[in-house]
């Protein structure tokens, strides 16, 4: 399955008011502590891949003939993900608001 | 006002029989011939019970702290906002179950008092027999889906 179809058969809803909901506590309370620590995850695993992958590079011949475009492969891919997570996340935006 | 009725239920046995039997699809002139009354009186009896839900609805949006957006007296639904929780917000109104304040979210699946659940399909249901909708494997439906489906029947603005 892939990730568009996962985000589009995930429940989402209405429910009544419940004073313990999580959902509503955290967008209420903890929404900016929430997205610092999902930045300081993602800049990690990044700046890890990208150091495993440079400090590789060589062996695996990605500085050299068709090695290369792996990068600009990778690259793209991390672009359209971007994209479709961040078009997800609008949409729920715009339902909610 | 009549000495049973509440803020949750705000209307009285008559005005609920004749409030409900409008809502399955009954006219004026059928529900006076069941009730032994007038076609005028079931017509007074329906304007009196959605002044008194408008009110009633319009009161629950206040003390929740919501922006109203629409108003159905019909169907006795608010359409609301509540700018704190940044969130689109629905109150409902049942014959058996009386009034609920709905909240959209985005992650339903982290709530699970079983209980909870379980109510909030019967209310459902019930909202939905009473306004004449029928939904497909209701049963199995998680009730956020559920009730997604029915409010986007019964307000045009919300998208199931």
């Amino acid at each position: 399955m892939n990730l568009l179809r996962y985000l589009e058969n995930r429940i989402k809803g209405w429910l009544p008011k419940e004073p313990n909901v999580p959902s509503c506590q955290r967008t209420h309370n903890h929404k900016a502590p929430k997205i610092g620590i999902q930045i300081g995850i993602v800049t990690f695993i990044m700046g890890f891949v990208g150091g495993v992958l440079g400090a590789m590079g060589y062996s695996l011949g990605l500085f050299f003939g068709v090695g290369v475009y792996v990068w600009l492969i990778v690259i793209g891919i991390v672009i359209v993900a971007a994209t479709i997570l961040i078009r997800t996340k609008q949409k729920k935006e715009q339902q909610r608001s | 006002m009549c000495p049973n009725c509440t803020l949750s239920s705000p209307l009285s046995q008559k005005q609920k029989t004749i409030w409900s039997l409008i809502r399955k699809g009954f006219s004026v002139s059928t529900i006076a011939d069941k009730l032994s009354t007038t076609r005028q009186y079931v017509n007074q009896t329906r304007l009196t019970a959605e002044a008194k839900l408008s009110t009633t609805l319009l009161e629950v949006a206040r003390a929740n702290d919501l922006q109203v957006m629409r108003l159905y007296p019909k169907e006795a639904i608010l359409l609301g906002y509540h700018p704190a929780l940044k969130r689109k917000a629905i109150v409902t109104y049942s014959t058996s179950h009386g009034i609920k304040v709905w909240y959209w979210h985005d992650n339903p699946e982290e709530v699970t008092n079983e209980d909870f659940l379980r109510q909030t399909r019967e209310y459902l249901l019930d909202l939905a027999k009473e306004r004449g909708i029928e939904v497909e494997d209701a049963a199995e439906m998680h009730p956020a889906k559920l009730a997604s489906i029915i409010f986007s029947k019964l307000v045009p603005e919300v998208e199931s």
